[in-house]
This record gives C-alpha cells, structure tokens and sequence, in this order.
C-alpha cells in the first residue's frame, strides 16, 4: 500500500446536470463521507483530462493520468472489444434486459475483460436506450432510413448497422454535428434522450424521433488498479459498496420520466411539436431482421460465449 | 485600365519563410519533413473534397475519413513542426533574446534550442510508453477499428525527429556568423 | 507552491526566448511530475496522451485549410483585381487609396482566415502603389498592418477556432456569425483616422493625377474573387458543407481562379504554396497541442477557481474585472501572438465568465478584438512585421500613424463591450 493523494482525478463525459454527472457526484459525495474525508475526489467533466478526446479515457485511467470515472461501454469498445455487446443492434429489448446483462454472469464476464484491459471495474449504471431523430420524415420501417443522413457515433459497429438498414451513416464529431444538423448537412442523429433534450435538438429541425432502443449504453465505475492497491482493504470495501449504490440512485435517475404509462420526458419532447413514434413489436421486428447479418458478423468478433450467454439470460429476464 | 503594378509581381510572401538568415545550413535535408507534410496536407484536401463531392452527387458519404484526416493532421504538424524547428520559426517572444551583445544573444538562442530538444527528446521516450501500451492491450482505433499504435508510432518517431532538429538547431547557432542584420 | 513553479517556470523560459509551446509544456511537464511522485511514471503519461488528444480534434483541421486558403488566394492575383475595382469605384484623390488598401483587407478577411496572410497579399500590391501615389511608406505599413488586422474578426477566423475548440458552449458557425458585425466595424473605425492623416498631413497628392480604371472591365476582372466569400460564408449557412468542409472548397476554387482564370499558380507552384502552409499552420498546432499539457497541470492542481473567487470578490465589480482583463489583454499583446493569447488566457478567463454569466461568444469576439490589436501593436506585431518588410521601413518608423489606428479600433472594441448585441445580434438572428 501506497499513500494516499490529497485528491483524487474522476473523469466523466457529462457534469451533474446529467443522470451521468450526477452518478459520479454521488459517488464521490458517498466516498468522502464514509471515509471521514480520507478519500477525496474531484470531478471533471467533459472527460477535459484527456482533452475531451472521450475515446482515450480507459487508456488514460490505465496509465494513471485519470485516477477514476464512471465511462462509458460504447466510448471504450475500442480497447476492451467485449464492450462492443451492447452496441449490438436490438439485443436488449427493454431496462429488464440491461438489468439481466450487467447484473448477471455476462456482466461479470465483461468485468473480468475490463480488469485484463488494466482497471478495477466496480459498478454499473447507465447512459440511456439511444434513440433515432431526423428532419425529414417519420422513421417506422427500415426504408424509411434509405437515404437519410444520419451523423452517428464513429465506431465500425454503428457504421454496419446503419448501412445495413440503407442509411447513409456519417462520422462527424458532436461539435461539428450541431451546426450541420442546423444547415442541413445532415439529416439526423442517434443519442440518449437526456442528450436529445439538453442539445435541444428540436430547435435544429429534428422535429421526428423514433423511439427504437436498438442499442443502450450502460455506464461503468472504475478505478485504476495503482489507485486501487494504494487504498486499505476497508476504504476499499468503502468505495466499491459506495460505488454501487451510487450506481443505483444513478440507473434511477436516468430512467425517471422514462418509464411508466405516459412518460414525462416524452410529453415535453411532443410538446415542441416534435412527432414521436413508439415502434410496435411487428415494425420492431422488421428492424432487428434487417440488421441480423450485422448482428451475427459482429456476435463472432465479440464472442460467441459471451453472446450466447447474453442472449440467454435476456430470453429468460423477468418483466 | 492601367492597373497600378503588374499583376504577376513578385510574389513578398516567398521572403517570408526563408531559412533562418545568418546560420550555417542544414546538413539532414528538410526535405523529408517538406514532402511529408505537403503530402499530408495535400491528402487531407482531397480526402475532404472527395467527401463533399461524393456527398452531394451520390447518396453515400465517405464514413472513414475523420479519423484518417485527424491522423493526417497530426502527421503535418510534427512534420511540418519539425521543418520549422531547423528552420528556427517557432512562435516565441524574441523581444529579450534578440537584443543586446551578438554573444548574449547567442547564448539565448542555443538555450531555447536546447530546452525543445530535450522536451521533446522526453516526448518521444514518453510516446513509446503510450505506443508499447496501445500494442500491448491490442487497442484499436474508434473509427476504422484498425490497430492503435499504427497510428501513434507516428508520435514518438517525429518527436525525435524535432528533438534531433533543435539540436541541430543548437549545433549551428554555436556556429552561427557573428552578427545577423 | 507547485502552481508558482508552474508559472514562473513558463514566464522564465518565455522570456528567455525558449519557443513559447515548449515553455508552456516544461512549465506543465514539472508541474505534473511535482503533483504525481509517488504515481507511476510521475504520471508523465499525462504529457503524450495530452498532446497526441490536443491534436485529434477534427475542428482543428480548419486552421491548416484556412491558411492554405490564405496563401493561395496571396498568390491567385484575386488581391490585385480587387483593387482595381475598388479604385473604380471610389475613384481617385487624397486618402482614397489607404481607404481602397482597407476595403480590400477586409473582403479579403471574408477569405482568408489568418491577418499575415492577408497583410502579406495587400501589402504586395498597395504599398508600391501607394508609394508612387506619394505616401510615405511608413504609413502605408501602418494602414495595412491594421486592416489585416479585421481578418482574424471577419469569417472565416482561425482565432475564432481555436476559441471553439476551447470553450465548448461557443460554436464555430455561432463565433462566424458574431464576429462580422465587429470585424467590418473595426474596419470602418480604421478608415476614419487613415483617411484624415492622409489629408492633414497631405499625403498622396499624386493620387489624382493616376488612372481610374473604368468600371465595368474592373468588375469583369474581379467577379472571381467577389464570388469567393459568397461561395465560404454562403455555402455554409446554406448548409452546404460544414466550416471545415468549407475551408477544403475554398482551397479548390482559390487553386481553380488562380490556376486556370487568373494563371498566376503554376503546377510548380503547389509545391511551395503547400509547404508554406502545412509549416505556418504547425507552427500554430505545436503550441495547442503543447498548451493541452499546461492546461492539464493547471486543472488538476485547482488554482483557477481560488484565483477566480479572490478576483470575483475582490470589490473591482463586474466593469472593473472587464477592465482589467482589457488591460491585461492589450499588454500580453504588444509581445505575444493571437494564438498564444487564447491558449494561455482562455483557461485562466473562462472561471470569470461563468462567474459574471457574460456570453462565451460575445466575450470571444472581445478577446479577438483584442487579439486584433495586438497583431499591429508594437514591438510584436505580426501584421506590422509583414507590412514593414514589404515597405522596407523599421517598424519604429510606424509608431506616429499606428497608434492613431490602435485608438480607432479600440474604440470599435468599447462599442461591442457596451453594446454585446453587435456581436450576437447576427448569431441570434441565424439562429446558431
Ligand atoms: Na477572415
Ligand atoms: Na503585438
């Protein structure tokens, strides 16, 4: 055992005002105090540790720049290619079936990835079901995609799917995206609700939005392995079950307005006139049809086992 | 309609990028760091263009160039920082370290050559730790989803490149002519 | 105490003319190693990952594009026509030919992204001209050292995408729009003073005598390059391309007038006309991606915010802060360049304007301005130093014309900070 910094570095995509940001203040807020203060943590958000380069992080907490986050699994497929399970398109079909994956063997599957990949994963928590928005048209059957330029996120996976379904996907960064969705440029974009609302992309012509959860993002708190062995085995204890409990009142608050009969977040995103379509499990199933020869491509460089496994334990999740 | 110069008169920006006046030249030729960088600013042109045409006269886009375009500039910097770096136009504040006495002067610049060359000598010896990283945990790139390090070999090797231009840097300015107008 | 060392670190080695992106990244370098001792590598990791992550930024391929664009629209004759045309318009006589050199740089500013270049593609055809028109070449440097100046304020800007990269609440389309109304406001500012030194002090009394060129001919010829900013600003509010995608057409249609219209680019000219490029835009690139280094230590040691907190409660009040961040500003810019400006004030200014809630645009287009005067601001002055060179006078001799010009301008620059709607008016109304 090492000793102990006077602050700790935990790096996030999004601040406090975010279900995300908030999860790791938590975090950080439920550490200091059930360590009387021994464990500090700062917040940075905007992952401005690594220059906001989102893609680096896991890299950067590995090599100590960034001491701990709660990450994203899509922004760290690059490095830890068993992450790439919940990019996979239509797998998990509602929040029982994340819920079913990250709390059952295949969550401990894709920790022990992430631990050979050389951090200590602690708890999960999540980003959000990402979902479609375009300026054209409403999106309720694959062709309705033919054409449409969509900018979404960058990574090989998500570039399959979408050309599989006959859209013309492009690889633009969020900065850049905003102002192109304005002009024009492109036509719409796929993100988590909380993003579709803060971005107020209504007011940058994204006036459809198909609510498809064809692919969610679960959220990971970590800390890196040096950190982690510098720390005594009862502050370790501490920031783990802190961890998780954070992890917890997070999944919470990400999917507060989201669930139940007339959800909140929806009656404010129609009220912008924003026409929003709720797929039914015939039009979902044409979706997840169209997109099965990505599915099985990817299924082999993930893993059959893990897959296999997935799929399982998604099929047998209790509603 | 007489205009008042000719319209092809020489052109004043040629005299803006010659190579450090007064200083013994350059034994390496730059023009491995030149063609370097020109081909890569060239390529990313083109790389981009092609993405606007292919756009707007088809119904694809070229979903990979981001990433092969970011790599690019990356190339062009070192490449093109390296060039400067022989040829002495790095921004700093000359207003101290160009006056007084020729050997006072002297004596600044081959310090602030000396401090690049071992920033970024401690640069490049970094970037191979970033670069024995990336190959030892098989990253890939977010994009393309190629191997990482085939990118970022690229930062220690140019690293070194601009260490051995600032020394070389230091090396002529010890030999550097007395007085420079 | 680390934080101290940081600073006097970087000021040390600046000072003592060690390149201003390495002494940003020894001062950042130790700062890290200080606060990491008993971490692994002294957590210097932190120094590649922040570099090689300060380049990958795609906004950031603008800046190389829109200093190609600069250098070929130097060379693509465009600059010449221009004047002609503007000579036929406003025609002959005392004063009228700083105004023309002025005018120019400013349509030029809504091409070219970076004030050098455009001083360099004035200078070139305007000081010879204004020389044999009778004004001394001390002034003519002087009025074109400033009205290069505007370009960095007129779209497209590479000042105000390196602000974009920094501060991610301003968007580049949103600083585009802002930064017009001030750039052609600080333009006009500049020809009140040209225009009246000119006539006080008598210059250009052979102006009259010259040939006005005839109007329709002088419109033919510079139809292409009148055409270019409708083609950048337009095709990007049109939604055409983005403001990257944007900087890549104009290098193909400035490569197009100047190779097939106007032929004054030959093939063996691309090799130079790239390479000057490629070199001035990593000379800019090195310093941002050294900067992220500095910026990285500065973070993680939490200096900024008790440094904002003393300034906020400091009893100066919200006018008092702006004017001593003008006052800062105006000093750092007699000795450092534009660039270097944003990547060591940014940070340290962006606690400040989330304490007051000024706007990140409306403050970006103050800080440009700023910048703006600090390229014709003597000792360091970038566009001076081009002007001079062209004009062959030392840029001492341009102090009496130069300083009438800085108070033009500075007084462009009270205007947008009393009244921030002329900057975001045009933004607001653009929707961005
Ligand atoms: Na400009
Ligand atoms: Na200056």
């Amino acid at each position: 055992q090492g000793s102990y910094k006077p602050e700790y570095k935990m790096s996030l995509v999004l601040g406090p005002a975010f279900p995300w940001g908030k999860g790791g203040e938590i975090w950080a807020d439920l550490v200091k105090q059930r360590t009387s203060g021994r464990i500090n943590i700062k917040l940075y958000p905007g992952t401005s540790l690594v220059q906001g380069d989102q893609t680096r992080e896991l890299t950067a907490i590995r090599q100590g720049v960034i001491d701990m986050a709660v990450g994203s699994t899509i922004n760290w497929s690059p490095q830890v290619k068993e992450l790439n399970l919940f990019s996979l398109p239509f797998l998990m079909p509602d929040h029982a079936a994340i819920d079913a994956i990250t709390h059952g063997e295949p969550g401990k599957d894709i920790f022990k990835a992430l631990e050979k990949g050389g951090v200590v994963p602690l708890a999960w928590g999540e980003n959000g079901f990402r979902e479609l928005s375009n300026s054209k048209r409403d999106v309720r059957k694959p062709e309705d995609l033919k054409g449409l330029k969509l900018r979404v996120v960058g990574s090989p996976l998500f570039i399959d799917t979408f050309t599989a379904l006959g859209a013309n996907p492009t690889q633009m960064s969020w900065s850049d995206a905003q102002p192109a969705l304005a002009s024009g440029a492109v036509d719409g974009q796929e993100n988590p609700l909380s993003i579709y609302t803060a971005a107020k992309l209504h007011t940058v012509a994204q006036k459809h939005l198909t609510l498809w959860g064809y692919v969610a993002d679960p959220l990971i708190f970590v800390v890196n392995r040096d950190v982690w062995e510098s720390w005594t085995p009862a502050d370790r204890d501490i920031v783990r079950q802190a961890a998780v409990d954070a992890g917890k009142q997070q999944v919470e608050i990400a999917r507060k307005g989201l669930t139940g009969g007339e959800p909140a977040v929806l009656k404010d995103i129609a009220a912008n006139g924003v026409s929003v379509v709720k797929l039914s499990g015939a039009e979902r199933e044409a979706f997840v049809k169209a997109t099965r020869p990505v599915y099985d491509k990817w299924k082999k460089t993930i893993g059959e086992g893990l897959v296999s496994k997935a799929e399982a334990v998604v099929a047998g999740r209790q509603k | 309609m007489k205009p008042d110069v000719p319209a092809d008169a020489p052109l004043p920006t040629a005299t803006l990028i010659d190579e450090a006046p007064g200083m013994a030249p350059v034994k390496l030729p730059l023009a491995l760091e030149d063609w370097l960088a020109v081909l890569g600013l060239a390529a990313i042109c083109l790389i981009t263009f092609a993405n606007v045409l292919v756009r707007y006269f088809t119904d694809q886009s070229l979903a990979w160039t981001e990433e092969i375009s970011v790599f690019l500039l990356i190339v062009v910097t070192l490449a093109g920082g390296s060039a400067a770096m022989a040829r002495d136009r790095h921004i700093k504040i000359e207003y101290f370290s160009e006056s007084g006495s020729p050997e006072r002067r002297r004596r600044m610049a081959r310090f602030g050559a000396l401090c690049s060359a071992l920033f970024f000598a401690v640069l490049g010896y970094l970037s191979i730790r970033l670069v024995w990283d990336e190959y030892r945990f098989e990253e890939t790139t977010p994009g393309i989803g190629l191997p990482k390090w085939w990118y970022s070999i690229w930062l220690p090797v140019l690293s070194f490149a601009i260490a051995g231009r600032a020394f070389g840097l230091f090396l002529r300015n010890a030999r550097r002519q007395e007085d420079r107008t | 105490m680390i934080a101290a060392l940081l600073f006097a670190l970087f000021i040390v080695l600046m000072l003592l003319g060690v390149p201003i992106g390495v002494a940003l990244a020894i001062g950042g370098g130790a700062a890290i190693a200080l606060a990491n001792l008993a971490t692994q590598s002294f957590g210097l990791l932190a120094v590649p990952q922040n570099f090689y992550a300060g380049l990958s930024k795609y906004p950031l391929l603008a800046i190389p594009m829109f200093v190609l664009v600069g250098s070929i629209f130097d060379r693509s004759g465009v600059a010449q026509r221009l004047v002609n045309f503007a000579i036929a318009i406003v025609g002959r006589g005392p004063g009228m030919l700083p105004l023309v050199a002025i005018a120019v740089a400013m349509f030029l500013g809504g091409i070219s992204g970076s004030g050098p270049a455009t001083a360099a593609a004035v200078g070139s055809v305007m000081i010879a001209a204004m020389a044999r028109a009778g004004y001394p070449g001390a002034y003519s440097a002087s009025v074109v050292g400033a009205a290069a100046a505007t370009d960095i304020l007129i779209p497209p800007s590479v000042a105000f995408i390196v602000y974009s990269v920094m501060v991610p609440g301003a968007s580049v389309p949103a600083l585009f729009a802002a930064g017009m109304v001030p750039g052609v406001l600080a333009g006009l500012a500049l020809i009140v003073p040209a225009v009246w030194l000119a006539r006080r002090h008598g210059m250009g009394a052979a102006e009259a005598k010259l040939s006005r060129p005839a109007f329709w001919p002088a419109l033919k010829d510079a139809s292409w390059g009148l055409a270019a900013p409708v083609l950048i600003l337009g095709g990007m509010r049109a939604g055409w391309f983005t403001p990257t995608e944007a900087a890549v057409v104009a290098v193909f249609y400035g490569l197009f007038v100047g190779m097939a219209v106007h032929r004054t680019i030959g093939v063996r000219d691309l090799f130079p006309i790239l390479r000057e490029a490629a070199e001035t835009s990593a000379v800019i690139m090195v310093v941002v991606a050294l900067a992220g280094i500095f910026a990285y230590a500065l973070s993680t040691l939490s200096v900024i915010d008790p440094i904002t907190q003393a300034i906020v409660n400091s009893g100066l009040g919200e006018w008092g802060v702006m004017a001593l961040v003008v006052l800062v500003l105006i000093v750092a810019g007699m000795f450092l360049d534009g660039i270097s400006i944003f990547l060591i004030f940014v940070p340290l200014l962006l606690p400040l304007v989330q304490a007051y809630r000024w706007d990140p645009v409306w403050f970006g287009v103050i800080l440009t301005l700023l910048v703006a005067l600090g390229q014709f601001t003597p000792p360091m002055a970038v566009n001076l130093m081009v002007s001079c060179r062209i004009a062959g006078v030392r840029m001492e001799s341009t102090i009496p014309w130069v300083l009438w010009l800085l108070l033009a301008m500075g007084l462009a620059m009270l205007l947008v900070i009393v009244f921030p709607p002329l900057a975001l008016w045009l933004p607001q109304r653009l929707g961005y």
